[in-house]
């Protein structure tokens, strides 16, 4: 006979044989294909598979850079694609911190009662909101991070009303913008920290990162709340002055 | 909630429970990819629910209930996920026949042991997204107990769902 104990243990590595598939595969979203769906396919199709192993990493202590993101300049357009995303952030981050970018993700902005008319494709060419998750490592310590920008009209200040948020605050910002921030500890040792600004243009910035394998934290006893370092690689400080950074 | 912040927030729970639900990662890729797909048509309504996220979970269920449809639709693809080599340990054997039994286990029993056990909801809970009455539920975990050859009696360690 086995125990309950057992069961969790398969649960478990169920749990990481699915992080390990979310890795290396696949459509985020897969519309059906109905009649009514058709107008909005082309947005919802190019949803973009996640990307393992494509990294790029900006080294701490050399300065050399493998694989170098594009130098960006300041700017109000906010990333179109995950790509984007990663040389934006490699911009904002500068030679700080190692970021290697595991999941590449363009998520569907808008519900279809908000697509434009029926049939007609947006023309902006952006399918998706892109978003990105890696590991990160720097002086003080290795952890994940996930960062995503998106339009929206919801305000920063949802983030912390999930369950999950804990000491989640909310400020206005000098220029206007909405600032969460939040921390919490899901598991003995571990740490994980909120940062959303959502900018007077509309333009939402959110990241998460621990310093454990789930950058939004995660319970001890899965796969994904594995520590990585005693410490987040990033303080709170630190995570505010990137969402408020001007190299966006 | 918009659909972005969402899918950002609860695809990687969506897709645990899934392959938890399955024990196939191809399959529960599948089961999420079309769930949200879906509720993407729905985004609005569903974001006005009290709980969304119980919501598309509960449509995770039902795909996964018919998705024996799904088969007769797709090429063919192995029952089960390929187990894990064992390296000899006793619990990591004892973890993979586990999961052999589950993956044997009738749908209905497995979705049943996989709420109470994994997404640890109650009897009530658990009727509701299963579709039928709280004495079927507690009998169908009772049977996949059996089948999994639980003993209750021994040590029952805390369960919570991952996210």
């Amino acid at each position: 006979m086995s125990d309950l104990r057992t069961l969790h243990d398969a649960f478990a590595e169920l749990d990481r044989r699915a992080d390990a598939a979310a890795a290396r595969t696949a459509p985020v979203v897969r519309p059906r294909r109905t009649v009514r769906l058709v107008p909005v396919a082309a947005t919802v199709v190019a949803v973009a598979g996640l990307v393992a192993g494509a990294a790029w990493l900006v080294p701490s202590d050399s300065g050399t850079h493998t694989a170098t993101p594009p130098a960006t300049s300041s700017t109000t357009r906010a990333p179109a694609s995950p790509d984007d995303l990663i040389a934006r952030f490699g911009a904002v981050l500068g030679d700080t911190a190692t970021f290697e970018v595991t999941q590449r993700i363009s998520v569907p902005r808008t519900s279809p009662s908000r697509q434009p008319e029926p049939g007609v494709t947006p023309l902006d060419g952006q399918d998706g909101s892109p978003m990105v998750v890696g590991t990160l490592t720097s002086a003080d310590g290795r952890g994940t991070l996930g960062l995503m920008i998106y339009s929206t009209d919801s305000e920063p200040g949802e983030w912390c009303n999930l369950p999950r948020a804990e000491n989640c605050t909310v400020t206005t910002l000098p220029d206007g913008s909405r600032l969460a921030t939040g921390t919490r500890q899901p598991a003995p040792g571990a740490v994980s920290y909120l940062a959303c600004l959502k900018r007077p243009d509309g333009t939402m910035i959110l990241i998460n990162v621990s310093n454990q394998d789930d950058p939004s934290g995660a319970a001890a006893t899965s796969p994904a709340g594995r520590i990585l370092s005693p410490q987040s690689p990033l303080t709170p400080d630190r995570l505010k002055e990137i969402v408020t950074s001007d190299k966006w | 909630m918009e659909f972005t912040e969402y899918v950002a927030r609860q695809r990687p729970a969506l897709m645990r429970f899934a392959t938890v639900l399955s024990c196939r990662t191809w399959l529960a890729e599948e089961l999420v990819s079309d769930v949200l797909g879906r509720a993407f048509e729905r985004w609005e309504r569903i974001s006005e629910m009290a709980e969304p996220h119980a919501y598309v979970r509960r449509m995770v269920v039902n795909e996964y209930l018919s998705w024996r449809r799904r088969l007769t639709r797709t090429s063919p693809r192995a029952e089960v996920e390929p187990m894990a080599v064992s390296d000899g340990a006793d619990e990591r054997a004892e973890r993979d026949e586990m999961i052999h039994r589950l993956a044997g286990l009738p749908r209905k029993q497995r979705a049943a042991v996989v709420l109470r056990y994994y997404a640890g909801l109650s009897d009530k809970e658990i009727a509701v997204q299963l579709g039928c009455r709280e004495p079927t539920v507690r009998s169908q975990i009772h049977r996949a107990l059996n089948a999994l050859r639980i003993d209750l009696t021994a040590s029952s360690p805390h369960f919570q769902e991952t996210s």
